[in-house]
């Protein structure tokens, strides 16, 4: 999230200045953040990721959009565009615009320096309360390790992570096997890129 | 985690100038990071937490030792000061001078802006690797909300939260609840705490 936020603002202000503008903003109880660009291996991790969901979940009807997707968070305070998205059957919208989603099955964010305490804490937090939500995933830019949080039924998560290059990101209730070497592929992994 | 780390040194140096210092260091992988000094808010929190434990665990085989107590993780590499820690049983030092514990069951972390992403990201990671920890704890600056980790069976971990003045956080480990109301009953909670 960017350094100056606008302050004061309703989710219909929100929606019609993010709209409008050539920058994504999140949004966040009365707040609205400018979202800063991602570094090259941000991105890379973050495409290698959601087409390897994309392809292994095409056939389950489930469909992956990265970055420019806005989702809303319930109850209508807080709005986020998460690195992937990951919806199973049809996508429901904020309104007939069509371009914000309701009901994301899995959450990934590629964490950087400046970004991980809020993907670790408030955003984790905002996420939780999206009832379609299943899976919550932190992918590290410093080494190969994929974080998962699984909801449980009694509403609590279950943390589990795979670490290393032959590691595997496994969604259970899809099935569904993602490998580190795939998400880290082509990607340089250094400390401190910010 | 102040900004200015000094030079490479040992463990063994880490702890001979730590012990020596008037001030706190803590050391991650060759590197001592001098600890900034904690807000107002949180000194009364984990002043609190640390009597509403003491009361709870009177009388039992637990116990949290008293503030500023050293921990090493293994293998030995990175040696940190948490907020509060619970022994059960008796505690493991690393060495005759009985300040560096090994074996802590519950480790407890305040949450302040400037260490956030390191409490729920690197130092998680980090107290993972301590066998007998059972319990991960992060208590909010900002609103009433304590999150935990209890370990699985499995190497997964379980990520709970109470949050909200009349919740009551349970920790199984140690047997013992302790009331959200208690845990902030001496500070205001106003934004950005820390």
């Amino acid at each position: 999230m960017s350094a100056l936020p606008l302050t004061g603002v309703t989710p219909e202000q929100y929606l019609e200045a993010d709209r409008a503008a050539e920058f994504r903003s999140e949004y966040y109880d009365g707040v609205m953040y400018a979202m800063s660009g991602a570094s090259y291996a941000h991105n890379v991790i973050n495409h290698n990721f959601a087409s390897a969901l994309g392809q292994a979940l095409r056939k389950r009807g489930c469909t992956v959009t990265s970055a420019d997707q806005r989702v809303r968070v319930s109850p209508q305070r807080a709005y986020a565009y998460p690195d992937t998205t990951v919806v199973c059957g049809a996508p429901r919208f904020a309104d007939d615009q069509a371009d914000t989603l309701l009901n994301p099955v899995i959450i990934i964010e590629v964490l950087s320096q400046s970004t991980e305490a809020q993907d670790r804490g408030l955003k984790f937090a905002r996420y939780r309360e999206i009832e379609s939500l299943r899976d919550y995933v932190l992918v590290s830019r410093l080494e190969p390790r994929v974080e998962k949080f699984t909801r449980q039924p009694d509403g609590t998560w279950l943390f589990s992570e795979s670490i290393g290059w032959n590691a595997i990101c496994r969604f259970d209730s899809l099935d569904c096997d993602i490998p580190l070497a795939t998400i880290y592929e082509n990607v340089a992994l250094r400390e401190n890129e910010g | 985690m102040s900004a200015q780390p000094l030079t490479r040194v040992t463990p063994e140096q880490y702890l001979e100038a730590d012990r020596a210092s008037e001030f706190r260091s803590e050391y991650y992988d060759g590197v001592m990071y001098a600890m900034s000094g904690s807000s107002f808010a949180h000194n009364m929190i984990a002043g609190s937490f640390h009597d509403e434990l003491d009361r709870a665990l009177e009388g039992r085989n637990c116990f949290v030792p008293v503030l500023e107590v050293r921990l090493r993780v293994p293998p030995g590499t990175v040696y940190t000061f948490p907020d509060l820690m619970v022994v059960c049983g008796q505690p493991i030092f690393a060495d005759d001078q009985r300040d560096t514990l090994l074996n802590p069951s519950v480790v407890i972390e305040v949450l302040s802006p400037s260490t956030e992403a390191y409490d729920r990201g690197f130092k998680f990671a980090q107290y993972r690797r301590i066998e007998s920890l059972k319990e991960y704890v992060l208590v909010s600056q900002i609103e009433p909300r304590v999150e935990k980790f209890t370990r699985q069976a499995d190497g997964t971990w379980l990520f709970s939260e109470y949050v909200g003045l009349t919740s009551v956080c349970r920790f199984d480990s140690i047997g013992c609840e302790i009331a959200l109301a208690k845990i902030y009953k001496k500070i205001p909670l106003r934004e950005n705490g820390g």
